[in-house]
């Protein structure tokens, strides 16, 4: 009725192909070359079970993961196995010159190990240790002080403002304590918000005439979604209408597809 | 000129160099092209309705409306016939064309109810008629639905839907109330490769009927399959279907390096989505095609068998740590949702296995991931649904169908890509 995961022994349903639980390959010589150990891989920070690098949450318990570190050292680029194929080789037929495999005259990529074949060929071409030695340094310099602070320097001014990621533009906000409304102008519908969009091509891009509100607060600003028609996000998290939700320096605001940067 | 539309998505636009094997999300789209906008599928649709007693008032009268404004949906040379069934069945009126559609409506109006339920007479009766007007170019569906459980033919109802799905008719499933069982509605879905959804309030009967009639209507495309053809050393681990709701799709290897997912039919507008989680090799830095994505599907209205679409799958593995921070905020988006609704998933597994400890926790993360989607209202009934567990321990019969269904639903507002245009009138 059921089969065995061989690698977590979770107890699967029997056509199974992969197991829920650990996401090995259940297939008889599967999916083959899935390199299989896990050194050097993480844990879950909230429940210690193992993880991919790159996976977004656990698997297990739905904790957000961390970004995948880049390797201190440079993997040296072992060959592939060739799959040899049976027979003789055509003469039409070309090589990868990374895994050795027989690719139609014109392939892009090679149909067994995947490299692109134009730089799988550079790279033979150049020595391989340079290339390593380069690289190395670089990363380890570039990954401490660079985060977003270069792009938004806290500004001294204190005065609270938006600045559009696509044209730079800076939208000054109101400063006095109280309700302000986010929209577009609409002199028809009598709409005339405090921070209007219209100069900002806000109609284009989804911006409601009652978008969103900001309520300044003991000098705490808070931003709520009024129930617009393409939603408010805050750091890439869609807000629930009519839930204020409060601004820091550096903050991502999205209104529809209109992308800011919120700076006091 | 193809007549679907395939597009891939990543969850990065470049990949680290890890040291290690790692994750990457993969977003592929496929969606009838705008060669098919002007096509709509003739129907051949049967109607199979709960009218026993629990039926009475309110329910029975906005069935009633429900059934009639199909039935005007359908284009007069569209088949239609009309099920209603308690401890037995009777066919209100047979197969036909939907020309004389106010003599149908005044057979609808004719529905009274009375008796228990038994599903499976039901569906049996309504294959017998959806059978007769089966062709290649007609897209069959029957609309099932019921507000309560079957009194001892759940396995006969297994066993039709499985024909029925044998037969290329879908059922697509609806349970009003809270009374009925979502075993088995999902069960028959699967079977007969269709949909089940829940009914809160009688009044959404409608709603409900006129977006099946909708959806098979656009049904342009058919017999739709995703075929991933990998490179070495990359494995999937999981397949999604995101859109039109969210499930786990199974695959099936065809070879060692061949991966295929049964997508079933693809209608305009929306057409289908699938995530798929594939692990990838160490590598140096480069770029990569880790595998390609192809569609094959059938147009029944051109006559087509067998069409292919295909792209490649392509990833730059870099070492700079900066350039592979930047991740694709839809694909990431749509990983948040179908890990909210397989953690919910989870959840009503072990509860229902009587682990509690195990589904409240699970169901405390799930709503976790609900709250971060802004899904406020969905987040509230996971955390209602968890304490209940813990104090009383169960849940309730409509927090479990509204978390099973509504975290299925996830992915149907995807609004990054798709603008809402606001009337300025």
């Amino acid at each position: 009725m059921s089969i065995i995961c061989p690698n977590c022994s979770t107890e699967l349903p029997d056509d199974a192909v992969f197991c829920d639980q650990c996401g090995s390959s259940l297939s008889a010589g599967g999916l083959g070359a899935a390199p299989s150990a896990p050194a050097g891989e993480i844990a879950c920070p909230q429940c210690g079970a193992p993880a991919i690098p790159g996976e977004a949450f656990c698997d297990s318990c739905g904790a957000p993961l961390e970004e995948p570190e880049v390797a201190a050292a440079l993997p040296t680029a072992e060959p592939v196995p060739a799959t040899e194929p049976s027979g003789a080789p055509s003469h039409d037929l070309i090589h990868c010159p990374s895994c050795g495999a027989d690719n139609l005259p014109g392939s892009t990529f090679c149909s067994n190990c995947g490299i692109a074949m134009e730089q799988a060929a550079e790279a033979e071409a150049l020595p391989e240790p340079e290339v390593t030695e380069e690289a190395e340094p670089e990363p380890a310099e570039e990954l401490e002080p660079q985060p977003a602070a270069a792009e938004e320097p806290p500004s001294p001014t204190g005065q609270r403002r938006f600045v559009i990621r696509d044209t730079g533009a800076e939208i000054i906000l109101p400063a006095e304590e109280g309700e302000h409304i986010i929209g577009r102008e609409d002199p028809v519908s009598n709409v005339f918000p405090a921070v209007d969009m219209n100069p900002h091509d806000g109609e284009a891009l989804g911006v409601s005439r009652h978008h969103a509100q900001l309520t300044i607060e003991a000098g705490i600003v808070f931003i709520q979604d009024l129930d617009s028609t393409n939603f408010t996000f805050v750091n890439r998290k869609k807000l629930a209408p009519r839930t204020p939700t409060a601004l820091s320096n550096g903050d991502e605001v999205r209104l529809g597809k209109l992308v800011m940067t919120f700076l006091e | 000129m193809s007549r679907v539309d395939l597009k891939v998505s990543l969850s990065r636009r470049q990949f680290p160099v890890t040291g290690t094997r790692q994750l990457a999300y993969v977003l592929i789209e496929a969606a009838p092209s705008q060669a098919m906008s002007a096509v709509q599928m003739p129907l051949n649709l049967s109607l199979v309705l709960d009218k026993s007693g629990s039926m009475e008032g309110q329910k029975i009268a906005d069935l009633r409306t429900a059934a009639k404004l199909a039935i005007d949906q359908l284009a007069p040379e569209d088949y239609v016939s009309l099920i209603t069934f308690d401890d037995t069945a009777t066919v209100a009126f047979p197969s036909q064309q939907a020309a004389d559609k106010k003599a149908l409506k005044a057979t609808v109006e004719r529905i009274r109810d009375g008796g228990g339920t038994h599903i499976s007479f039901g569906i049996s009766k309504g294959l017998i008629e959806l059978e007769k007007m089966q062709a290649p170019a007609r897209v069959s569906r029957m609309i099932l639905l019921t507000d309560g459980e079957t009194f001892g033919d759940e396995e006969g109802c297994r066993e039709l839907a499985k024909q029925a799905g044998d037969a290329g008719i879908p059922i697509s499933a609806f349970g009003l109330g809270e009374d009925w069982i979502e075993e088995l509605l999902d069960d028959i879905a699967d079977a007969s490769g269709g949909s089940s959804d829940y009914i809160d309030e009688p009044e959404k009967i409608a709603d409900a009927f006129q977006r099946t009639v909708a959806t098979v209507q656009a049904a342009v495309v058919q017999n739709a399959k995703l075929i991933l053809r990998l490179a070495a050393g990359v494995s999937p681990r999981a397949i999604w279907r995101v859109t039109p709701m969210i499930s786990r799709l199974s695959a099936q290897h065809l070879s060692d390096r061949d991966v295929q997912a049964a997508l079933g039919e693809l209608s305009k507008g929306t057409g289908q989505s699938a995530l798929v989680e594939l692990v990838l090799p160490e590598r140096a830095p480069g770029r990569y095609r880790i595998a390609q994505a192809e569609v094959s599907y059938d147009v029944p209205s051109a006559g087509l068998v067998n069409e292919k679409v295909r792209t490649d799958i392509v990833v730059d593995l870099t070492t700079d740590a900066a350039a592979a921070r930047q991740h694709d905020p839809r694909v990431m988006n749509t990983v948040e949702k179908v890990t909210a609704h397989k953690l919910q998933t989870r959840a009503l597994d072990a509860a229902a296995a009587g682990d509690i400890a195990a589904a409240t926790r699970q169901l405390r993360a799930a709503a976790t991931r609900l709250l971060d989607l802004g899904e406020a209202e969905l987040a509230q009934t996971a955390q209602d649904e968890a304490d209940r567990l813990e104090k009383e321990g169960q849940m309730s019969a409509s927090g479990t169908k509204k978390l099973r269904y509504e975290t299925r639903k996830l992915t149907m507002n995807i609004v990054d890509d798709v603008l809402i245009e606001e009337d300025n009138s």
